[in-house]
Order: C-alpha cells, then sequence, then structure tokens
C-alpha cells in the first residue's frame, strides 16, 4: 500500500477495504447505534475524530520512540492505553462545550476506546510501514468508510423497521443478512484500486 | 458446587456472549474462515478471559474505583501482548492466520464486560469458572461458524479436503458469507430459545 | 490534588509490573521468533541453491554496482561443507508487466550456470504473466515451468528471449522483462564472484524514440538516407552499407486510443521487419503506455514483413489495452506495406 497515491490509499481504506464491511472490525457500535441515523452520524463522527487522532498520536510512538528502543513487543499496551486516554480527553472536550451531544452519547462515547476499528487501524497504519502522510491520510479514509457504513446500515434498518420480515429473523438476525448484502456490495469495489 | 456449575453453563447457553448478549462480535467473523483458525481464536482469546479475570478478582480490593478501566485495560493488554508472543514463538502459522485480531482481542468486549461486571465483585474461584465458560461459549460458536464456512467455503474440513474445489462456494470464505452465516445462526438460536420458553410455558 | 496523584501512582504501579513482565515473556520468545524467520529465509535459499551447505549473511551492497534494469535486494554467498564460495544467490526485483521480485542462484563456475530461479512476488495478470510463476505450466519447447527452465542455463550465454529461453505465450511483455532482470542479477552474480563473463546490461528504456536514436538503433553502422516518402506515410528512408541497400524504413501516424501514434517501422531487404520503434504516443499510462517499453515493440523484429498483424495470433497484444494495441497493429502493418515499397523501389 505504500507505493500507492494519497488519493488511492484514501480511497482505498474507505471503501476496497472498508472498517466494518470488509474487516468485520467495530460491528458492536454497527449493531448497537445505528437505530437511529442521527445518534449512528454522531456516534460515526465521535469515532472517526478518535481514529484520526489515535493514528497522529501512535504513529510516532511507535516509529519514534518504540522501534528505536525495541520495545515493539509493548506496542498493544500501549497503544490501548494511549487509544483510552485520548478517548477521556474528547469526553472532556465535549463536557465543556458540546454538553448536549456528550449527554445524548452517554457511555457510547466511553465504549470508543473499546472499538476494534480505532486499535484496528492505529496497528494496520504500523504494519504496513506508511509514512506519516500516509498514515493520517490512511486513517482518515478509514473513518470515512466507518462513518459511510454507519449512514447507510441506519438507513438501511429504518426500512426494515416496517418491513415483513419473518419471525425468526426479526431483530439482530435481519441486521446481519442486511449486513452481508451490504457487504456483498461493497466487494464490488474490489478491482477499484490494486 | 451446583452454584458454580450454573455459573459455568451460563456462559455456555444461556448468556452466550456472542448469540445472546451479541458483544465480542468482530473477531468471530473475521478468523473463522477455517475450523483451526476459529478454535485457535478461541483458545487465544479464553487464556486472556481466563488470566485476565483471576488477575483482577484477586486484586479486586486493591483497584481504586475511579481508575480501575484504565487498570483493567492495562492488565487485559498485558495477557494479549503474552498470547500474542507465545504464539508468534510457538505456533507461527496460527499467529499469522490470525492476524491483526491477535492484539485486538484487547478491545474484545466480552473481556471487558465480564471483568467489568464479574471479576470486579467476586471470589477468583467464581470468576475462573465464569471465564471458562464465557471462553468455551464464545469458542463452540466460532466453531459452529467456522465449520460451516469452512466447508462451503473451501470444501474442507480441519485442513482435510472434502468437497472438490469446483464444488466450493468462495461467498462463504469472504466478508459477506460471514455475516449471513452468522444471521442465520442467531436467527436459529432465537428460534430454538422461543420455542423452549413456549414448551415451558405451556408445561407451566 | 493528594489523592489524584496517590490514584497516579497506583496506576504507574500497575504498569509498571505489567511491563515487567511482558518484557520477561519477550526475552524468552524473542530469539525463538527470530530464529522462524531466518529459517523460512535459509530454506528460500536452499530451493535455488540445493547444493549448498550453508549461506552466508547478506553481502554489504557496496561490494556491486546499483542495477539499471532492477534492483538488488540483498546478495547470499552460497557455502559448501568446508565454508568454499559456490556461487551466490541473489535477491532482486523490478519491472515486468507489472512488478516481480525473484531469487536466482548462481555457480561460481566460468559461465555462472544458473541454480535456480523462484518468484518471491510476482504482480502480473492472471492468466498473462502470473503463469510465469506457476508450478503447473509447463512449456511446450522446453517441457519445464517457466522459472525451472533457467535451471543448468548458462548465464554467460545471455537472456535472448525465444533464443536461450522460452516464452510464455501471450505474455511477451512479462517473459521479456524476467529476463533483462535475470540479466541484470547475472551481471551482478559475476561482479561478486569476480566472473568477467557478464557484460552490464544496458538500462531498459521506456520513453519515445527520437527519428534519429531509432533509426540508429535498428540500422547500426549503416548509412541511412532519406528518401521520397510513398503515400500514407510522413518519411521514409533507406539504409545501406558497401554492398547495397540492406533496408528501408517509414514513419507513419494514425489514431491511437487518446490521441495519435506515430511510429518507425523497418524491414531489411528478405522482408523481415528489422525494427518496430514508437516515436509518439499518448494513450492510459499503465495500459496503452506499456507500447513504449521494448518488451512490447521488439516482438515485431524478426517477423516477416507481409504478416497481417490486425488479425489476432500474429503478435501479442498488451492486456487490457486493446484499442491501442489494435491500432498499433493496423499502423504496423500498413508501415510495413510501405516500408518493403520502399526497399524494391530502392533496389
Amino acid at each position: 500500500m505504500k507505493d500507492l497515491s494519497l488519493i488511492s490509499i484514501f480511497l482505498k481504506a474507505m471503501l476496497v477495504d472498508n472498517v466494518i464491511l470488509t474487516q468485520y472490525l467495530a460491528l458492536c457500535p454497527f449493531i448497537g447505534m445505528t437505530k437511529d441515523t442521527g445518534k449512528a452520524t454522531g456516534m460515526g463522527i465521535a469515532t472517526s475524530f478518535v481514529i484520526v487522532l489515535a493514528v497522529a498520536v501512535t504513529w510516532p510512538l511507535y516509529n519514534f520512540v518504540m522501534v528505536p528502543l525495541n520495545l515493539e513487543y509493548l506496542q498493544t499496551l500501549m497503544f490501548i492505553l494511549v487509544i483510552a486516554t485520548l478517548v477521556q480527553l474528547v469526553e472532556f472536550y465535549l463536557k465543556k462545550c458540546a454538553p448536549a451531544l456528550y449527554s445524548s452519547m452517554g457511555v457510547y462515547l466511553a465504549l470508543i476506546t473499546t472499538n476494534c476499528a480505532v486499535l484496528g487501524t492505529a496497528l494496520n497504519s504500523c504494519s504496513e510501514t506508511l509514512s506519516y502522510i500516509q498514515s493520517i491520510v490512511y486513517s482518515c479514509g478509514c473513518a470515512g468508510g466507518f462513518l459511510l457504513s454507519m449512514i447507510i446500515m441506519s438507513g438501511v434498518r429504518k426500512r426494515t423497521q416496517y418491513a415483513p420480515i419473518p419471525d425468526f429473523l426479526k431483530g439482530t438476525p435481519i441486521l446481519f443478512i442486511a449486513a452481508g448484502l451490504l457487504s456483498l456490495s461493497f466487494l464490488g469495489f474490489n478491482g477499484l484500486i490494486k | 458446587m451446583n452454584k458454580n456449575l450454573s455459573i459455568f453453563t451460563n456462559g455456555l447457553i444461556k448468556e452466550n456472549p456472542l448469540l445472546i448478549l451479541n458483544i465480542g462480535l468482530c473477531s468471530s467473523l473475521a478468523v473463522t474462515t477455517s475450523v483451526f483458525n476459529g478454535i485457535g481464536m478461541g483458545f487465544g482469546m479464553m487464556f486472556v478471559l481466563v488470566m485476565s479475570e483471576l488477575i483482577i478478582s484477586i486484586f479486586r480490593k486493591l483497584i481504586p474505583d475511579a481508575i480501575r478501566l484504565p487498570i483493567f485495560i492495562i492488565v487485559i493488554a498485558a495477557f494479549t501482548t503474552i498470547i500474542q508472543l507465545l504464539l508468534e514463538a510457538y505456533m507461527p502459522s496460527l499467529s499469522k492466520a490470525l492476524g491483526v485480531f491477535l492484539p485486538l482481542i484487547v478491545v474484545n468486549c466480552i473481556i471487558m464486560g465480564r471483568v467489568e461486571s464479574f471479576a470486579s465483585k467476586n471470589s477468583p474461584l467464581s470468576s475462573v469458572i465464569d471465564a471458562f465458560g464465557m471462553g468455551f461459549g464464545y469458542t463452540w460458536v466460532l466453531v459452529v461458524i467456522s465449520l460451516i464456512r469452512e466447508l462451503l467455503g473451501s470444501g474442507s474440513f480441519f485442513g482435510l479436503k472434502l468437497i472438490p474445489e469446483d464444488y466450493t462456494i468462495a461467498f462463504f470464505s469472504r466478508a459477506p458469507g460471514g455475516f449471513f452465516v452468522f444471521g442465520l445462526l442467531i436467527a436459529v438460536t432465537a428460534a430454538i430459545k422461543k420455542s423452549a420458553q413456549k414448551k415451558e410455558g405451556s408445561v407451566k | 490534588m493528594k489523592q489524584m496523584i496517590k490514584l497516579g501512582l497506583i496506576l504507574a504501579l500497575y504498569a509498571a509490573a505489567s511491563c515487567f513482565c511482558l518484557s520477561l515473556v519477550n526475552m524468552v520468545t524473542s530469539p525463538v521468533i527470530a530464529g522462524h524467520a531466518n529459517e523460512a529465509l535459509k530454506a528460500g535459499l536452499k530451493e535455488v541453491f540445493s547444493e549448498a551447505q550453508k549461506f552466508s549473511d547478506p553481502l554489504d551492497s557496496t561490494l556491486y554496482t546499483a542495477g539499471a534494469n532492477a534492483k538488488i535486494d540483498n546478495v547470499y554467498q552460497a557455502l559448501d561443507g568446508s565454508g568454499n564460495v559456490i556461487g551466490v544467490v541473489i535477491e532482486f526485483d523490478g519491472k515486468t508487466y507489472d512488478h516481480a521480485r525473484m531469487i536466482a542462484g548462481f555457480r561460481n563456475d566460468k559461465d555462472l550456470t544458473i541454480t535456480g530461479v523462484k518468484f518471491l512476488e510476482l504482480s502480473d495478470s492472471p492468466g498473462f504473466g502470473q503463469r510465469a510463476q506457476d508450478p503447473k505450466e509447463i512449456l511446450k519447447g522446453c517441457g519445464k515451468t517457466f522459472y525451472g527452465q533457467f535451471e543448468g542455463k548458462k548465464a554467460s550465454e545471455g537472456f535472448v528471449l525465444g533464443n536461450t529461453y522460452e516464452a510464455i505465450s501471450g505474455a511477451t511483455i512479462t517473459s521479456t522483462s524476467v529476463g533483462k532482470l535475470l540479466e541484470q542479477a547475472a551481471f551482478t552474480a559475476g561482479e561478486v564472484l569476480g566472473s568477467s563473463s557478464i557484460k552490464a546490461p544496458a538500462k531498459v528504456r521506456s520513453t519515445p524514440f527520437t527519428e534519429a536514436e531509432a533509426l540508429s538503433e535498428i540500422f547500426g553502422e549503416n548509412t541511412v538516407n532519406t528518401v521520397a516518402a510513398p503515400a500514407g506515410c510522413e518519411k521514409a528512408f533507406t539504409a545501406s552499407d558497401s554492398s547495397g541497400v540492406t533496408g528501408a524504413a517509414v514513419i507513419v501516424s494514425g489514431k491511437s486510443f487518446n490521441d495519435k501514434a506515430t511510429l518507425l517501422i523497418a524491414v531489411n531487404k528478405d522482408s523481415i521487419i528489422a525494427g518496430v520503434r514508437v516515436l509518439y504516443l499518448n494513450d492510459t499510462p499503465g495500459l496503452g503506455q506499456k507500447a513504449l517499453e521494448e518488451s512490447f515493440y521488439s516482438q515485431f523484429t524478426g517477423k516477416k514483413a507481409d504478416t497481417d498483424f490486425t488479425k489476432s495470433g500474429t503478435y501479442d497484444a498488451i492486456a487490457s489495452a486493446t484499442i491501442t494495441s489494435n491500432s498499433l497493429a493496423q499502423l504496423i502493418k500498413t508501415g510495413a506495406e510501405l516500408a518493403l515499397q520502399t526497399v524494391s523501389q530502392a533496389q
């Protein structure tokens, strides 16, 4: 991936390797928070912000501190601590500046810490040995893909509310089938970028 | 003894993390393309869960409430890294197959959830039993999913080729197949649960 | 405040304890992990040089010159049981249709005999260039796989497609470029082993030719004269030496995918195409523009000048660049006819 242009990296991260629909990350908020388009968008934007911020902080930490000191084995530990701290800071900031949004998100804001997409994106950008700018673009692509999937799914969910669904599929099962169909459609992006 | 048994079976069926509580989903779909990977992931996650619940339960009186979440994270991350290193050294093929999902065990909602709701409030013995219950509950669902996906998608079972390649349906090995199989599995579980409840209701 | 400090200290204590345990585990496991990587590398090297007992660490890159057509990634000496250097294994990568990374083993003898060739990575088109690394693809001529055919060949004889090695049918560009990469690797092997039987390969170009460059490359020492251009071409030339006219060339233009294309087509007096060169092309980079690469235009050299290139099977088109390929084929057919005309008029 490091040989691609920046726009290619962005599109690849957003569409071809979509965090939710192709890489299977962040399924918990995908299932849990897409009941309402407003909530889904809010969660999507907050998580997107954390994804980009996380990569922005963890990349220099890994490449300038951990690798030279041969501390790669502490990667999981350090990254998740950084992410937890960042989420705390975002919580702080939201409480002060946008209390309405803060109260509407409730406990889900803290749950961004355990969002696989955040840690997954940070780990991926280090393992693919991207440069700093490339990592930022990659994380923006991942964040965009996450937001896109959340919004699409909440729209789909709204439709299924009034659709005639067989009893045994009602609730979570039909969500997964819908997610499977969405994922199938995103497979079509496969040839977009090598 | 009865209490411990009920704690164990709780994780297996009644409060199965994947099928009933719908948590810890991320890793369950990505690694279930083959039974070997499914079992590997299940046991890896179980190791982290058991050790984390054990340690946190032992130290539960010594963890200040205000910073309990960061401490949980540190402990879980430490054990995740340990299993990462052990697998990379002694089972490199499994470590490579699980890829990024091995370090992602640290953000597995199941572990965080159980540690927060069970281990921090119960004795070490109960916590370990709960961990094993949840772990096996997680593992058996993974095995079922990967059985279906491996059989239909690659035509093999645990590496033994059973169905010739021309008749395999690649759909099941890719992302959409995972969603489908899992959705149907949840539907089947819900249906079984409903009919069990109906039976109970009619007996009563 | 005091509370916060106390909490911070407790947190730090837990963190420190965890890091300590982790470093213990790491100390135990990291040598095992490093051992795995080493094993995989040695296994790969042994595949191309089975006679070697051991391999050296990668040699210092200052010991050999940088490649013009391929990047030399690593050079390993192949050693026998007593530590004598019996050959080298070169790890190199470069441009094929897309990209390839390979290893090749060369024995330390007069001709730098090849002990084995293996693809580490190959990202060419499935069904075409990808067959170069397919163990099930057996070439009709030599009865071996594409990469297997090099085993036992003498690197000093050079890598000439169709001559010293066989191509994959339908994948000329891949086949030619792999030859160029191996040529570069052989040169480096010669440098490291102190053999002078391989000369430095010329850099492969992928830019348009000027008229002068094209004529001098095709006709070499022969005298080139401009003659009256027959209808249908822009310019015409004849080439002659002391014995008379040896060949002719014309410049033709026509519509290609995006823009026009200008080609120089040369034939010799035996009605065989002496060469085709692209003077101007402005099609899609990575697709039609591949026609600028030597591996495309060199395939016409040696073909009969009256071949109808618009018929399929007469040449290998560029995969996914059908319009460009067809337009160029049409131009080459027209140009060859006009060049033949010019040659016969001059004689």
